[in-house]
C-alpha cells in the first residue's frame, strides 16, 4: 500500500506538469508590462552602520534551593553586549551579543555577501540549577532498606551550551545551493546520581546518592545541496551525529554478593554508564512549485544510530508524502502519508565484570528488541462557506505493526483512528470564536497510558470590544477511557479514566496611550482513576481498584508596560503559581502503617516579581535597571519529596551607548 | 524491512531520471517552474489590477516614500538589496507584492510631491488600486511570498502547504514583517512573544513550576518546533517527539541493550514538554507515574514505614537508568537499576 502511494506521488510530481501545466485557454492575460527603467534612477543608499554597546553589572543574591530561579546562574558578574548592523552592500553583517556570564550568554552573528554567501552563527548557553534529592532513612537501626548519602549539602548545576552554524553558497543567477548546517551541544557541570547499591535484591537494598561530573558533547553536521529542477525542487543531504562523553562516563561501586537465580559475587561493578552514540542520515526531499493548485512534496530519510559501547544498532526509514489541493477559494484538501520503520539489532548477551576481580564476569541473555513499522494517513478538508467562517474536518488513521518477542507484553499491532472538526468564526467585528472537537479510538493500545477512547473539546473566544481592550477566554476538556489495561500477572486490573481541564482568561487594556496592562489567570487539572497493582508479602499480585490521582495548578499573572515619555520606558510583572498533586490508594496494604501516597504528596507556591526601566539620554546614552525576585516554597514541607524552599534576587544595572 | 530500500531506490531512480530528462531539455526549461494546475482564483487575487501598468520602484521610493522609515528598513533588508540590479540578486520591487502601481500614482507629479513635502505632509496615492494585501485570505497572502520562495534555499518550506499553520490560515506576514527591517529573520529571543500571541494556552503552561526555560528566554519555540511545517505532528522540528527531544538530550537517545520497550519512542508518554506541576516535567508524580503500567513492589499492612518509603517514593532512586541501559541489573535483567 505504502509503496503504491509513494510511487504514485513521485510519478505525479515528475510527470504531471507536462500533462496539466499548460495554461487553459480563455484565462485573462495581464497587459504586457512596460519596460521597467527605474534601475537608471534607483541607487542603493549608503547606510551608516548602527552600533549599540552596553556594559553593567549583575548582582545576585540567593538562599536555599536553586529551584527558585532554576535557569539563572546564581553568581554576580559583569555583563556586556550590544548590537551592530553594517549594511555596506554587497556585504551585510549583523551581530547581537548579550553576555551575562560565561555560563549564561547569547550571541547571534550573520553575514551575507550578495545572495551568494549566507552565514549565520548562534551561540548561547544557559545554566540549570539541578535538584539535590535528600534520601531519608526512616530507621537507621536496620541496614536494609538503607541509605547512603555521599553528597550531603552539595549543590548541582549544569551549563548547557548550544552552537548552531549555517553556511550556504549559491551559484550566480541560478538557484543551486550547497550548505552546511552544524550544531554543537555541550553540557558540563555536576549532577546528582542516585542508584541502587547493596546486592540489588529485596533483602539488601541501599539507596545511594553521589555527585557525578558531566561533560558531554553532541555534534550534528548536515551537508546538503538543493536546486530547482523545473517541475520539482530537490534537496539531498547527508548528516553525521556523535555523542561523546567525558567526565564520569561510568561509575563503579561495591555491590554485595547476590544469590537467587543469577548469583553474583561481591565486587566492584559498573553502573549508570553513559554510552557514546554515532549516527548518520541520508535524506532526499522533493516538492513541486508551492504556487500550484496542487502542491506535492515527498521526503525519504534513512537514519542509522549506533551505540559505540554496547554495539546496539538502530535503523530508521522514514517516507513521507503530502498533497494539498486548493480546489477554489472556498475549498481545499490536504492529504498526508507517513511511513516509519524501526529496526534494532542488539547483541544476544551482555557481560558485566567485577573491576577488582575480572574472574567474576557474568554473561546474561538479552531480549530481542522491538522492531516496528508505522503507517499514518491523514486527510483534512477546509471549507470557507461564508466570509469570516472557516471549517476544518480531519481524519487520521495510524497502524503500528510490531515484530515483538513474548518477553515484551506489547501487542503485535495497534490501530488508531482519529476524527476532528474545528471551526473559526468571526461572529461580529472584534468577536472571534475558535472551537474544535477530536474523537480518537485506539485498538490494542500498547501501553496502559494510552486510552481506548478519548474525546477532547476546545473553545476559545477572543473579544476586542474597543481598540484599547482585548480579552481571551479559552477552555479545554479531555476525557479518556480505557477498559483493557494490561498488567503482567493481574488480569483483573483493566480500568482507567482520565479527565483534564484547562481554563485560561486574560485581558489586556490600554488605559492611556502609552500604558498597557495585562492580567491573566489559568487553571489546569489532571485527574486520573485507575486500577493499580502491587505485590503482597507473598509475591502475589493484588489490585487496588480505581485509585484516584489528581494534580492541579492555578497561575495568576499581571504585566504593566508604560512609556511616560520618549526617553523613558518602564515595565513590571508579577506571577504567582500554586501547584499540588497526590494520589489516593485505599487498600490497607498500601495505607498502613502509613500511606504510600505520603512520600510523594506535593504542594508548591512560586512567586516572581520583576521590574525594569530605562532612561535614554539625547546623545545616545542610556541607563537601565532590571530586578527579578523569585520565591519557591514547598508548602507542605514534605521531607520525602524532592522539593525544597529557595529564594533569589537578581539586579541588572546597565549603561549603554548607541551610535 | 527491505521495503525501505526499494522505496528509496525508486525515489532516487525517478529523481535521477527527472534530472537527466530536464538537463536534456536545457537550462531555460529548468528555470520555468509551473504549478501542476494553475491556481486561478488566488492568482487573480495577487495579480492586482489588470488595467494597471508597472511604474517601477523608483517612482514609489524616489517620490512618495523617499523619506519614510518603510524605505529605510526595506533598503536594509535582503529584499531591499534586491531593488538594485547591481546586487546580482533576482529583482524584487514594490510592485512584486503590491501589484502594478500606475493607477495609484495617476495624477501625481514630482512637483506636487515636493510641494507637499515642503509643507510637511505626505502625498497620498490611490492605494485602493493596489492589492489589498491585509484583507486577502491567508493562503493568498502567503502566495505573494511563495511565488518567489518556492525555490527557497534552505528548504524549510518543504512541508509548508499541508502544514498546520497553512491549513489554519496563518500566513507568512503573520510572523515576518517585510517592512520592519533590517532582516526578515526573527530574532530568536522574540520568537516566544510572537508565538504566544496565538498560542496563549501553551504559554500558560510555561508558568507551571517545572518548565523548559522559555519564559526565561534561554530556549526558544523554534528549538523544538518548525513553524514552516514539519514531518511530524505539532510541527515538531524532527519527525517524532523523541527525535526532537534528543537534539538536546542525546544521552537518552539510545539504542540501548535494555530498552524501555517502545515508550522511549515517545517521550510524552511520561513528560509534558511545555510545563508540569510535577518535577522533571513529569505528566504525573512518581510513583503513580510508574504504577500506571507497572506493578508496585512487595508490601503489606505489616511492612514498616521505612520499607514503604524505600519502595514508594521515587522509583528512579533505584531504577536510575529508566531511559535505557547497557548494563543488566544484579539479577542480570532489564531493570534499569545499573
Amino acid at each position: 500500500m505504502k509503496k503504491l502511494i509513494m510511487q504514485s506521488l513521485l510519478a505525479a510530481m515528475i510527470l504531471a506538469p507536462s500533462a496539466f501545466g499548460q495554461e487553459k485557454p480563455g484565462q485573462p492575460d495581464a497587459p504586457p508590462a512596460e519596460e521597467i527603467t527605474q534601475e537608471e534612477h534607483y541607487a542603493f543608499p549608503t547606510m551608516a552602520p548602527e552600533v549599540r554597546l552596553f556594559g553593567g553589572y549583575r548582582i545576585v543574591g540567593s538562599s536555599g534551593s536553586g529551584r527558585a530561579d532554576q535557569y539563572e546562574y546564581l553568581h554576580s558578574s559583569p555583563v556586556f553586549g550590544g548590537e551592530a548592523r553594517i549594511f555596506s552592500f554587497p556585504h551585510r553583517f549583523h551581530l547581537d551579543l548579550d553576555f551575562k556570564d560565561k555560563k549564561d550568554y547569547f550571541g547571534d552573528i550573520s553575514y551575507a555577501y550578495e545572495d551568494m554567501v549566507l552565514f549565520r552563527g548562534v551561540n548561547r548557553t544557559l545554566f540549570h540549577n539541578l535538584d539535590a534529592v535528600k534520601l531519608i532513612d526512616l530507621n537507621t537501626a536496620t541496614s536494609s532498606p538503607g541509605v547512603s548519602v555521599r553528597d550531603a549539602d552539595t549543590r548541582y548545576g549544569v551549563r548547557f551550551g548550544m552552537s548552531n552554524v549555517f553556511l550556504r553558497f549559491k551559484t550566480h543567477d541560478f538557484p543551486f545551493h550547497v550548505y552546511v548546517d552544524g550544531t554543537l551541544i555541550d553540557r558540563s557541570g555536576t549532577q546528582q546520581q542516585r542508584s541502587l547499591l547493596g546486592s540489588g535484591y529485596y533483602n539488601n537494598i541501599v539507596r545511594d546518592s553521589q555527585s557525578r561530573n558531566i561533560d558531554m558533547q553532541t555534534k550534528n553536521v548536515v551537508v546538503g545541496m538543493n536546486s530547482h529542477l523545473g517541475p520539482v525542487e530537490v534537496d539531498i543531504s547527508h548528516g553525521e551525529a556523535r555523542l561523546e562523553v567525558n567526565g564520569d562516563k561510568v561509575l563503579f561501586d561495591s555491590y554485595a554478593a547476590s544469590g537467587g537465580l543469577a548469583p553474583r559475587a561481591a565486587g566492584e561493578y559498573p553502573h549508570n554508564l553513559l554510552p557514546e552514540f554515532k549516527g548518520s542520515s541520508n535524506t532526499l526531499k522533493l516538492h513541486t512549485s508551492y504556487t500550484g493548485g496542487i502542491v506535492a512534496s515527498a521526503t525519504f530519510s534513512k537514519i542509522e544510530r549506533d551505540n559505540r559501547d554496547s554495539g546496539v544498532q538502530a535503523d530508521y526509514f522514514i517516507g513521507a508524502g503530502e498533497v494539498s489541493w486548493t480546489a477554489s477559494n472556498q475549498i481545499a484538501f490536504f492529504l498526508k502519508y507517513r511511513h516509519k520503520e524501526i529496526d534494532l539489532d542488539a547483541p544476544r548477551q551482555v557481560t558485566i565484570t567485577d573491576r577488582t576481580n575480572p574472574a567474576n564476569s557474568y554473561a546474561y541473555p538479552v531480549e530481542s528488541p522491538i522492531a516496528s513499522m508505522t503507517d499514518t494517513l491523514s486527510a483534512v478538508a477546509r471549507l470557507r462557506p461564508l466570509s469570516g467562517v472557516t471549517l476544518l474536518a480531519e481524519y487520521a488513521y495510524e497502524n503500528v505493526r510490531r515484530s515483538v518477542s513474548f518477553e515484551w507484553s506489547v501487542p503485535p499491532s495497534t490501530q488508531k483512528n482519529s476524527a476532528s472538526v474545528s471551526a473559526n468564526l468571526r461572529i461580529i467585528k472584534g468577536l472571534n470564536l475558535k472551537t474544535s472537537y477530536t474523537h480518537k479510538t485506539i485498538e490494542d493500545p500498547a501501553y496502559n497510558t494510552d486510552p481506548n477512547r478519548s474525546d477532547e473539546a476546545r473553545v476559545a473566544l477572543t473579544w476586542t470590544p474597543r481598540p484599547q481592550i482585548t480579552t481571551l477566554l479559552s477552555y479545554t476538556v479531555l476525557s479518556e477511557k480505557r477498559t483493557d489495561m494490561h498488567f503482567v500477572d493481574a488480569p483483573d486490573a483493566r480500568r482507567r479514566d482520565v479527565n483534564r481541564n484547562g481554563l485560561l482568561g486574560s485581558i489586556t487594556f490600554l488605559p492611556l496611550k502609552d500604558l498597557s496592562v495585562t492580567a491573566s489567570y489559568s487553571y489546569f487539572d489532571n485527574k486520573a482513576r485507575q486500577d493499580i497493582v502491587y505485590h503482597d508479602e507473598n509475591g502475589a499480585a493484588r489490585v487496588d481498584p480505581f485509585v484516584p490521582f489528581k494534580d492541579m495548578a492555578h497561575a495568576y499573572g499581571l504585566n504593566v508596560a508604560y512609556l511616560p515619555c520618549k526617553a523613558v520606558s518602564l515595565s513590571a510583572s508579577a506571577s504567582h503559581t500554586i501547584g499540588s498533586g497526590t494520589f489516593y490508594p485505599a487498600d490497607p496494604n498500601l495505607t498502613s502503617p502509613v500511606s504510600v501516597a505520603l512520600f510523594s504528596e506535593t504542594k508548591t507556591r512560586e512567586t516572581i516579581y520583576s521590574a525594569s526601566g530605562e532612561y535614554r539620554f539625547r546623545n545616545g546614552y542610556a541607563v537601565g535597571m532590571e530586578y527579578r525576585y523569585s520565591d519557591f516554597r514547598d508548602v507542605l514541607d514534605n521531607p520525602y519529596n524532592d522539593l525544597s524552599n529557595g529564594r533569589a534576587h537578581v539586579v541588572l544595572l546597565t549603561f549603554s551607548k548607541k551610535w | 524491512m527491505t521495503s525501505s530500500r526499494s522505496v528509496l531506490f525508486i525515489a532516487i531512480t525517478l529523481t535521477l531520471a527527472a534530472a537527466v530528462s530536464l538537463s536534456l531539455a536545457g537550462c531555460e526549461t529548468l528555470k520555468t517552474s509551473k504549478p501542476i494546475i494553475p491556481l486561478k482564483d488566488y492568482e487573480r487575487l495577487i495579480a492586482g489590477r489588470l488595467d494597471a501598468n508597472y511604474v517601477g520602484t523608483a517612482t514609489c521610493l524616489s517620490a512618495c516614500h523617499y523619506h519614510d522609515k518603510i524605505k529605510k528598513d526595506f533598503d536594509a533588508s535582503t529584499m531591499g538589496a534586491q531593488l538594485s540590479k547591481k546586487s546580482g540578486l533576482p529583482t524584487v520591487d514594490c510592485e512584486s507584492c503590491h501589484g502594478p502601481g500606475s493607477l495609484a500614482v495617476e495624477g501625481l507629479t514630482p512637483e506636487k510631491v515636493k510641494e507637499d513635502a515642503l509643507a510637511g505632509k505626505l502625498t497620498a496615492c490611490d492605494y485602493k488600486t493596489l492589492i489589498d494585501i491585509r484583507n486577502l485570505p491567508a493562503q493568498a497572502q502567503s502566495l505573494i511570498c511563495l511565488k518567489c520562495h518556492t525555490g527557497n534555499a534552505t528548504f524549510n518550506l518543504h512541508n509548508w502547504n499541508a502544514g498546520s499553520h497553512a491549513v489554519n490560515d496563518v500566513s507568512c506576514s503573520d510572523c515576518h514583517k517585510v517592512h520592519v527591517g533590517p532582516d526578515l529573520k526573527i530574532n530568536p529571543r522574540e520568537i516566544g512573544r510572537m508565538c504566544e500571541k496565538c498560542h496563549q494556552d501553551i504559554q500558560a503552561l510555561f508558568a507551571l513550576p517545572s518548565h523548559h526555560p522559555l519564559p526565561e528566554n534561554r530556549v526558544f519555540c523554534n528549538d523544538c518546533h518548525d513553524p514552516h511545517g514539519a514531518l511530524g505532528n505539532h510541527l515538531l522540528k524532527r519527525g517524532t517527539v523523541k527525535d526532537t527531544c534528543i537534539l538536546c538530550h542525546a544521552e537518552k537517545s539510545g539504542p540501548f541493550v535494555f530498552e524501555h520497550a517502545e515508550t522511549m519512542e515517545d517521550c510524552s508518554t511520561c513528560h509534558s514538554p511545555h510545563g508540569s506541576v510535577n518535577t522533571r516535567l513529569l505528566n504525573v508524580q512518581v510513583p503513580f507515574l510508574c504504577l500506571q503500567c507497572h506493578a508496585g513492589h512487595r508490601t503489606s499492612a505489616k511492612a514498616s514505614a521505612e520499607a514503604k518509603g524505600a519502595f514508594y517514593t521515587r522509583c528512579t532512586d533505584c531504577h536510575s537508568q529508566i531511559h535505557g541501559s547497557d548494563l543488566p541489573s544484579a539479577a542480570g535483567r532489564r531493570r534499569f537499576t545499573q
